[in-house]
């Protein structure tokens, strides 16, 4: 693939994983701004873990502080003027016009406390913001699929937009309509946003347009596998084998792991048992190096997204920023119960504060919770989730559930937010000037995992040439001459679709920025 | 050659298991490992049933020592019941005292080694040499039966109680019981004998011992068929008895069924003994009687449903000697009531309802119907005259296994399709006896039981009954023609028995590798019990001492802990603690006052239309409320350890959280 060159403005989450491995690349400038913080997380922080720093790359300490707005169909997240927190993934880039922004703020850089309403225009579209919220019970609809279909309460389980179930239980065997690999046994696998962990006949990843996997020796698991950036992660008696999901080579560790392991594309965590002492181990792979988290006494639940290792222990949810962004900590009734999903850079999780099983939503990048489905008298059992939607068993205790799905509306694909992790878009470049550039000739390509329904649709920064999109073997080229910053449409994807998008430099540049999906009612 | 035919049978036998054996996916290599894995626990439990026999011989012989005299092979299988009701009454008396260990159950089973030993020279006899053929096919037939029995046991009811209380009694020396185990509140005199098979070959002994004594029992089958209807109807009895597709399923299971098949049997043989000598039932038989009884008694109470007959025909027996015999003989049925008074009395000191604690809770008024052990009318066509009426035809002809409509299980159609020759033959005092013990049996079977397991017990003498009739009713057509014509319903039989019996034969060879050592035990276990997984997480991080409770499990494994709420088929008792506790946080403090922290959980599911005969309210509070507690205990009060399925374990919290800032 030719080199992208970059418009040198700001750094994006890429560059701030490229400084932490090791490359030079300059920490983003800190910006001190207040928490607006939702009723969940109140209290005072509690002391942030903090690991070895013999091995810790050092930062400079950065505090993010997005603020969240979300709209009656979809969700936004949007960062406040001053700051250049380009790694927020759920960023609605223009035009987005505001009745009534107040002083200071772009287009980009809505201002909201949480709870307060906005009145946004969309291409033209009017919609009802509401800060702090997920996607609502405005784009809840009903799933036909049993939540029991599969003999076990992780599964069907929400993956890539889809559904990963079985056709009877206890045998994982199908996405959809669409027959997975081969059937495993639903303990052989795990959901993982836009991927599926198989450790079964064969080891590794499947999305439905890819599949990363390997050998067919069946594993004795003693704990769900765990994919996660292209990585994979089993644990067997004794021992956790991690490496490349495409690949056969392990990285073979010993450890007694006491619940799942969790995987990135730069690091991997575990609970390790040790006797009666639970200990949190972080490894990165490059260079290899896994350390103890100190300063915990019951770890559970870990799990890595968007470069931040969270976890619970002892009523609250801590968050490492493995870029050297400073933790946090936030008390929330969680760790109780599996269920913990997430997708960006929002870490989803059961909790029982109200006395009945609801989920929030962490953002993993501030500490900031807000509440992700409350479905009052019903419980929400959470089971999967992606950046284009949440699905979740939903029903009164005791009962048998119906499985439901809350889709995001609007979703906005940049840089190396959202699918990123995952290996399946390696995009560079963003909106707000911070596109990338190709030269004349050069073309970069995109896949878009499958999802639901959606208008698809390209925003051209700058320059001209050429937009493609694939669908299987029907291919349609839409020109791009030069002119202002537009939205160009794409046309539509259809449910569980997987797209090509290729961008081709004409006679001099073009901007390579997002991408935008508009789901299906 | 001067027994040819044995030899050339003995030939054919080798050669059948030769060509059985590699097409079953063992191969012929793998013997070897069958008899260094599965061959102890088969020599352990062969020497208590050694053993037995002698003892029951010396028991008997002091009893009666001329009883059939005339058929040594009836006197063996009397003596064997009779042994094994002695052994088993000597373990029950270790296990009450709490001396039950390897070293005192291996004196025991020596002192019956001792007396068999010194008897066997005059039991050597000379075996007949038409044996042989039916030994071959019963050989063929029972094939996955000796790979079955090398597997360790995985059966639900296996797993709920019968190995874990065996090992209880092995490892503790004394019978398990505590009243939020309420199953322990059942009679274990089959555990006292299992236990006496594991001090010597440790836990792979437990199958090889119930098979064995199976094997005994429907062997004991045909020696009642062959009482009756000579040579012809044992061997016709065996394609019928064996081709119970059901039969193969439980014979290498521990259980507490087939096990009673020999003591009714052994009871039959006493009473036709004194029929057809013409020697009306006596004091002497009485006593043997209520030893066999009481050994079945304190295996399985619903044995009362089949004894009930037996003593009923002794007693008209033994009125033909003096009312005084037959009054001697009505009261030996008290001697069963003995045999289980331990369990009864202990019951009665729990506060528990003497015969079974789950059959005594306190169930709230208007309840009664949610909180039954059984719904046994959803086994067969249902409840009512109509379903009970056309019974016989949904066992034997619709049978179908694992069919709940069909009662579980399949047998084979041949007792109600030669139920007329079975009339006919109503004539012959040995048919007349077996019918009235088989009709009467089926008939309190078909009541609180309804399943084919459960009927196992009498399906011998059911066999026995069918064939003797066949082959009375053939041997009418007299000499060469007869012979001829049994030999054809032979081979029909045998035709029809191997096609019944084609699906558990080919399941049960799934044990080879188990139990020819290419598969370890743990492997097997974890490849049957999907808690498995759950079991070993409990045993890997739960600290030793801690109570683990469980709900809506049927299976358990060994984990080291107390373990509590093991439960059967509603799961009566759990949904009734949990619908008294009322909330998850009732719950809580209920299994704080057990000192219990740890809930291994399987999520069950009832659905509304499978109770049919509960009201919406009776299935709200019997049902929902339960399980509504249980997710509140779980998901409000404690905190998921592991999961795996269906299946989870939960800690609760030594002391609760404080609550959030």
């Amino acid at each position: 693939m030719p080199p992208i060159v970059r418009a040198p403005t700001r750094l994006s989450l890429l560059g701030a994983l490229v400084g932490f491995v090791g490359c030079d690349a300059a920490p983003p400038t800190p910006t001190a701004v207040r928490l607006d913080r939702p009723t969940q997380a109140q209290g005072a922080p509690a002391t942030a873990p903090t690991l070895d720093p013999r091995w810790l790359p050092p930062s400079t300490p950065r505090q993010p502080a997005p603020l969240l707005i979300g709209v009656a169909d979809g969700a936004l997240l949007v960062a406040p003027p001053g700051d250049d927190a380009s790694d927020v993934a759920w960023t609605e880039p223009a035009p987005i016009t505001a009745a009534a922004l107040p002083a200071g703020w772009s287009a980009h850089h809505i201002a909201a406390s949480h709870g307060a309403t906005l009145t946004l225009t969309v291409d033209g579209v009017a919609l009802t913001a509401t800060a702090g919220t997920l996607p609502g019970p405005a784009a809840q609809r009903p799933l036909a699929e049993s939540p029991d279909a599969c003999g076990d309460r992780r599964f069907p389980a929400r993956v890539a937009g889809g559904l990963a179930s079985c056709s009877a239980p206890g045998t994982l065997d199908r996405w959809g309509a669409t027959p997975l690999p081969g059937p495993v046994r639903p303990a052989e696998a795990t959901a993982a946003g836009w991927s599926l962990a198989l450790a079964g006949a064969a080891l590794g990843a499947w999305s439905p347009v890819r599949a990363d996997l390997h050998g067919r020796q069946r594993h004795q698991l003693t704990q769900h596998p765990a994919t996660g950036g292209g990585q994979i992660a089993v644990a067997e008696d004794g021992r956790l084998l991690i490496g490349a999901a495409d690949s056969g080579a392990r990285t073979v560790l010993a450890a007694d792991l006491a619940e799942p392991p969790t995987v990135s594309a730069t690091h991997a965590a575990w609970i390790d048992a040790q006797g009666d002492d639970h200990a949190l181990i972080l490894r990165r792979h490059r260079p290899a190096a896994h350390a103890r988290v100190p300063g915990t006494t019951a770890p559970t639940l870990p799990r890595l997204d968007a470069g931040w290792l969270t976890w619970v222990d002892s009523g609250r949810v801590h968050g490492l920023g493995l870029r050297g962004q400073p933790s946090w900590s936030v008390p929330l009734d969680a760790g109780f119960t599996d269920g913990a999903t997430g997708f960006d850079d929002w870490r989803l999780v059961p909790d029982r504060s109200a006395g009945r099983l609801r989920a929030v939503a962490v953002h993993v990048a501030s500490g900031v919770v807000v509440p992700a489905w409350d479905a009052g008298a019903d419980w929400v059992r959470l089971r999967g989730a992606d950046s284009s939607g949440i699905t979740a068993a939903v029903g009164p205790p005791g009962a048998t559930p119906r499985l439901a799905e809350r889709v995001v509306r609007v979703r906005v694909l940049e840089e190396d937010g959202a699918v990123a992790e995952d290996g399946l878009i390696r995009m560079v470049g963003g909106h707000g000037g911070r596109h990338g550039l190709l030269a004349a000739g050069q073309s970069h390509d995109v896949t878009l995992p499958p999802g639901p329904g959606a208008r698809l649709s390209v925003w051209v920064p700058a320059g001209s040439g050429s937009v493609a999109i694939r669908r299987g073997a029907h291919s349609v080229t839409v020109p791009i001459d030069p002119g202002p910053p537009r939205w160009i449409d794409l046309g539509d994807v259809l449910r569980g679709e997987a797209v090509r998008v290729r961008w081709t430099a004409g006679p001099d540049s073009l901007g390579v920025d997002a991408l935008r999906l508009v789901h299906d009612e | 050659m001067t027994r040819p035919i044995p030899t050339v049978a003995f030939a054919v036998s080798i050669l059948a298991t030769a060509l059985v054996w590699p097409t079953s996916g063992v191969g012929p290599d793998l013997l070897l490992g069958w008899l260094r894995t599965t061959g102890p626990g088969v020599v352990a439990a062969a020497l208590v049933l050694f053993a037995a026999w002698g003892a029951g011989r010396l028991v008997r012989g002091r009893i009666s020592r001329d009883l059939l005299a005339d058929d040594p092979v009836a006197a063996a299988f009397v003596d064997l019941a009779v042994g094994l009701a002695v052994l088993q009454s000597g373990a029950v008396l270790l296990g009450i005292l709490g001396l039950f260990g390897v070293w005192p159950a291996r004196a025991l089973v020596l002192a019956g080694l001792a007396a068999a030993i010194a008897a066997v020279p005059d039991r050597v006899a000379a075996r007949p040499g038409w044996l042989w053929g039916p030994v071959v096919f019963v050989a063929a037939l029972l094939f996955p039966t000796l790979l079955r029995m090398g597997a360790p046991g995985t059966g639900p009811d296996e797993l709920q109680y019968h190995v874990r209380f065996v090992r209880h009694l092995v490892e503790l020396g004394s019978f398990a019981g505590h009243v939020e185990d309420p199953l322990s509140g059942l009679a274990q005199g089959m555990h006292g004998l299992l236990a006496l098979a594991w001090s010597l070959g440790g836990e792979p002994a437990l199958r090889p011992f119930a098979v064995g004594l199976a094997g005994a029992g429907l062997w004991a089958g045909a020696r009642v068929a062959g009482r009756i209807g000579g040579r012809h109807a044992a061997l016709l009895y065996i394609p019928i008895v064996l081709g119970a597709a059901s039969l193969l399923r439980f014979v290498p299971v521990v259980g507490t069924d087939t096990p009673l098949m020999l003591f009714l049997a052994a009871a039959l043989l006493l009473l036709l003994a004194q029929q057809q000598q013409q020697h009306p039932t006596d004091r002497r038989t009485a006593l043997l009687l209520g030893l066999l009884g009481g050994a079945a008694f304190s295996i399985k109470y619903t044995a009362a449903l089949y004894l009930a007959p037996v003593w009923l025909m002794a007693t008209v027996l033994a009125a033909r000697r003096d009312t005084r015999t037959a009054a001697w003989t009505a009261a030996s049925a008290l001697i069963p009531v003995l045999f289980a008074a331990p369990w009864l009395l202990e019951n009665v000191r729990l506060g528990s309802h003497p015969l079974f604690p789950l059959a005594g809770l306190t169930v709230p008024a208007g309840m009664e119907a949610a909180y039954r052990f059984n719904l046994e009318e959803n086994y067969g066509a249902g409840a009512g005259l109509g379903a009970w009426l056309r019974t016989p035809w949904d066992l034997f002809v619709l049978g179908h296994e694992f069919d709940r409509r069909h009662f579980l299980g399949r047998l084979s159609p041949w007792p109600l399709l030669l139920a007329p020759v079975v009339l006919a033959r109503l004539r012959d005092p040995g048919v007349r006896l077996l019918a009235v013990v088989v009709t009467l049996g089926l008939a309190g079977w078909a009541g609180p039981l309804r399943r084919v397991v459960y009927l196992l017990p009498i399906w011998p003498l059911i066999a026995a009954m069918t064939a003797a009739a066949l082959a009375g009713a053939l041997a009418s057509l007299g000499g060469e023609r007869s012979r001829r014509a049994a030999m054809v319903a032979g081979a029909i039989l045998a035709l029809a028995a191997v096609a019944e019996v084609a699906d558990p034969w080919q399941d049960g060879l799934a044990a080879a590798p188990v139990a020819t050592g290419r598969q370890s035990a743990e492997a097997w276990i974890a490849e049957r019990v999907d808690s498995a997984p759950a079991w070993a997480w409990v045993r890997d991080h739960v600290p030793p001492g801690e109570v683990v409770t469980t709900a809506f499990m049927w299976r358990l494994l060994p984990t080291g802990h107390a373990q509590r709420w093991a439960c059967a088929e509603e799961c009566t008792m759990v949904r009734l603690a949990l619908m008294e506790a009322g909330t998850g946080e009732g719950a809580r403090r209920r299994l704080e006052s057990m000192g219990s922290r740890w809930l291994v959980v399987r999520a069950p599911t009832y659905i509304r239309s499978g109770y049919p005969g509960l009201t919406d309210e009776q299935f709200e509070r019997g049902y929902a409320l339960p399980l509504r507690v249980l997710e509140e205990l779980t998901t409000l009060h404690a905190r998921l350890r592991f999961s795996h399925g269906r299946y989870a374990v939960y800690e609760l919290p030594e002391k609760r959280l404080p609550p959030l800032d």
